[in-house]
């Protein structure tokens, strides 16, 4: 539960006649996290993929680019789910089938969209041109002349006539630049395309057409709208197409991309000229299972091995029971643990509910965000999302929990003797009596209290980071580095909550901050253990990262004041709508109902934000790091989940 | 003014103070986490954990503020 799945290592061995039939048995035990091979020597070299792998990618290719015009939706829930062995059969005819559609749909949409391409180029050149005045057909074709038309930045007439007296220009103004057409003799042809380039010139590709710019620019109008109507035609054929075939698709890429990975196994391995060894790391419960099957389905020809390597570093595998596995989503954005780690996902669990409760803490706050986690679940399928939502709805319930706790109901008090109750039925009222009596803790009231509390909570919270941390060195590195490195901080926290006592002993009793009393004695000790075990490990300068753990202790203040935030917010919104707004008339009451929904709705939007960036924070930063080094590799086992396609 | 005056504003300033100081410290660090993430979005844990860190500083002035306004 703590610990990642423990593994052995193992090695399959076998003739390399049967790598193939080992291939389709490990895919489907989908347990054995493949070490690739990658030193080749004398005897061993990594495989080459089977015959078939060649076609297969071939096939796989086609069928996702078919499958890319679809779009398939997250979470999709396939309606027909197709046999392998069908598949098998078929699937040469169905993918060249698939292709025949799609492709021919697809390269006349290619056809089109080039189409579609030079209308817009011809139409680019003819528009401008047409304000030169000169009809299409004279710009072209002449022996002796050289026509130049194109845009230029100014007028080039001047610099021209010091080239060449033989010419005509025409000239329009077009956007911020000029349109020409130069007409000279081919002799100076070269002079003047060199003028020309000094005002910047850009050449228009002439269109050769027999009719005028305005017909011209007709007929392709006409061309472009019957183009675009066909394409829009075919893209939803294509569409159609393969909303009624997707199952097929889907099918057909997750049985190629299975057969595929089947056939590059042997890339994986280490091959002789007769054999193949497979070495990977298999969890221990499975171990036996695994031994049986790959023997028993390969006549007894491959075996598979418990092997004990000194180079002994298997994957990652988190194991946790149901209610923590969203929690996994937390741990791993921070680090994956290593496998000789503890699993931390499961404390987190538990705190980070509480802490998000702890700090928001309101029965209508805490039934909004559960509703609005419950529906969202409905509407984000992804695996990711789920796990988010699922750590949602369990701070929304801690919330509700910790709204009875402190009697709050959007900002309203609701337990105690100034109540909404008392308000509205009079503060004799039965009512407000009765809700009077439930034990509750304001949080405005007690607010000293609950400081003293969160930061009790603080020194639980991190006296069982330490305790993960001597554990988790003492297994790497051995005791006298946990003692050394682990245990003399928690000395040092212990010396810190003595000393916090000790301050707040003497605050009650009225006496000054530092006053000598028990507690501060209590605390020396500790003190002098963590200071001598602490230069003796790490040395001297250490001694100066007992302020940081004081500032992690207090760092856990913060679930005290993100709630009074919160319920600042809510209590003013509350005032701005009831107090002043509602007694002041109709319009008034509009305008209370509107402060209220907005207000709240902002609250609450920043009330799921807000402390659950704060919760993740004291177990990222107050918590993780005092145990926590991550940098495993998660377990990623040979074979996976059919979903589209289910084995005879 | 009489002391409880002062007192209110002292904490006050404590809580504000500090909260423009964690701002100032966020903005950069804020910044190169993005842009880290950016990058790979497999920093966001740790991205966040920098982010957060000045923010200690805020929670100092609110204890302060606590100590003032009710010890």
């Amino acid at each position: 539960m703590l610990e990642p799945v423990r593994m052995v290592k193992v090695s399959v061995v076998g003739p390399k006649e049967y790598l193939e039939k080992t291939s389709s048995t490990l895919y489907r035990l989908n347990g054995l996290h493949i070490e690739d091979y990658k030193e080749e020597d004398e005897y061993f070299r990594i495989g080459e993929p089977l015959e078939r792998a060649s076609k297969l990618s071939k096939l796989l290719v086609s069928v996702r680019s078919i499958l890319s015009y679809a779009g398939v939706k997250d979470g999709y829930e396939p309606e027909r789910v197709f046999s392998v062995s069908e598949l098998n059969r078929e699937i040469d005819v169905k993918v060249r089938e698939l292709e025949e559609v799609i492709n021919a749909k697809v390269s006349r949409i290619k056809e089109i969209e080039e189409r579609l391409r030079k209308i817009g180029d011809e139409r680019r050149a003819l528009i401008p041109l047409k304000s030169l005045g000169i009809p299409p057909d004279l710009l072209t074709g002449y022996r002796n002349i050289e026509v130049f038309a194109g845009f230029v930045k100014s007028n080039p007439f001047e610099r021209i006539v010091e080239v060449t007296k033989d010419f005509e220009l025409f000239i329009s103004e077009y956007d911020d630049e000029f349109v020409v057409a130069v007409f000279v003799k081919k002799d100076s042809a070269e002079d003047v395309f060199r003028v020309l380039q000094e005002f910047s010139f850009r050449e228009i590709s002439v269109p050769e057409i027999d009719v005028g710019y305005d017909e011209r620019l007709r007929q392709l109008e006409s061309e472009e709208t019957e183009l675009k109507e066909e394409l829009s035609g075919l893209r939803k054929e294509i569409k159609r197409y393969e909303q009624e075939n997707l199952d097929l698709l889907l099918a057909l890429e997750e049985h190629l991309s299975i057969e595929l990975e089947k056939s590059e196994l042997p890339l994986r391995a280490a091959t002789s000229k007769y054999a193949f060894v497979i070495v990977g790391y298999v969890p221990e419960e499975m171990f036996e299972t695994f031994q049986k099957v790959v023997n028993e389905e390969t006549d007894g020809k491959v075996v598979a091995l418990k092997i004990n390597d000194r180079e002994f570093n298997p994957p990652t595998a988190l194991k946790n029971p149901v209610f923590a596995k969203p929690f996994e989503l937390l741990t791993k954005s921070y680090a994956v643990p290593k496998y000789s780690e503890i699993d931390p996902t499961i404390i987190m669990s538990v705190f980070f509910p509480i802490f998000f409760g702890f700090m928001l803490g309101d029965i209508g706050y805490g039934i909004v965000i559960l509703a609005l986690g419950l529906w969202l679940s409905t509407k984000f399928k992804t695996e990711g999302w789920q796990a988010l939502l699922k750590v949602l709805n369990y701070s929304a319930i801690s919330t509700i929990v910790f709204g009875f706790v402190y009697g709050e109901f959007f900002g309203f008090e609701l337990f105690g003797h100034k109540t909404v109750f008392a308000e509205l039925f009079g503060h004799e009222s039965s009512i407000a009596h009765m809700f009077a009596e439930i034990p509750h803790v304001n949080r405005l009231e007690k607010a000293p209290a609950i400081l003293v509390l969160t930061i009790a909570i603080g020194v639980f919270h991190m006296a069982m980071a330490y305790v993960i941390g001597i554990r988790n060195v003492a297994k790497e590195h051995g005791w006298k580095h946990a003692i050394e490195e682990k245990f003399n901080w928690l000395m040092a926290l212990i010396s810190i909550a003595l000393i916090i006592t000790g301050f707040i002993l003497n605050n009650m009793a009225g006496k000054t901050a530092f006053e000598l009393n028990y507690a501060y004695i209590a605390a020396v000790p500790f003190l002098i253990l963590w200071a001598v075990l602490t230069i003796i490990g790490e040395g001297p300068m250490f001694l100066i990262e007992y302020l940081t753990l004081l500032s992690n202790t207090i760092s856990y203040a913060r679930l005290l004041a993100v709630g009074l935030a919160s319920v600042g917010f809510a209590v003013a919104f509350n005032y701005m709508a009831f107090e002043m707004l509602w007694p002041s008339g109709p319009v008034g009451i509009v305008a209370a109902v509107l402060v209220f929904l907005v207000g709240h709705f902002i609250n609450i939007l920043l009330g799921i934000l807000d402390p659950g960036l704060q919760s993740l924070r004291l177990h990222y930063v107050e918590f993780f790091v005092k145990f926590f080094e991550g940098g495993g590799r998660l377990y990623a086992p040979f074979g996976r989940k059919r979903k589209y396609t289910k084995e005879d | 003014m009489a002391v409880e005056g002062m007192v209110a504003v002292g904490a006050g300033l404590a809580v504000g103070l500090a909260g423009i100081g964690a701002g100032l410290g966020e903005q950069g660090i804020g910044a190169a986490a993005v842009g880290a993430m950016a990058e790979d979005p497999s920093f966001f844990g740790r991205g966040l954990l920098m982010t957060v860190i000045p923010e200690t500083i805020v929670i100092f002035g609110l204890v302060v503020s606590f100590l003032l306004m009710f010890m």
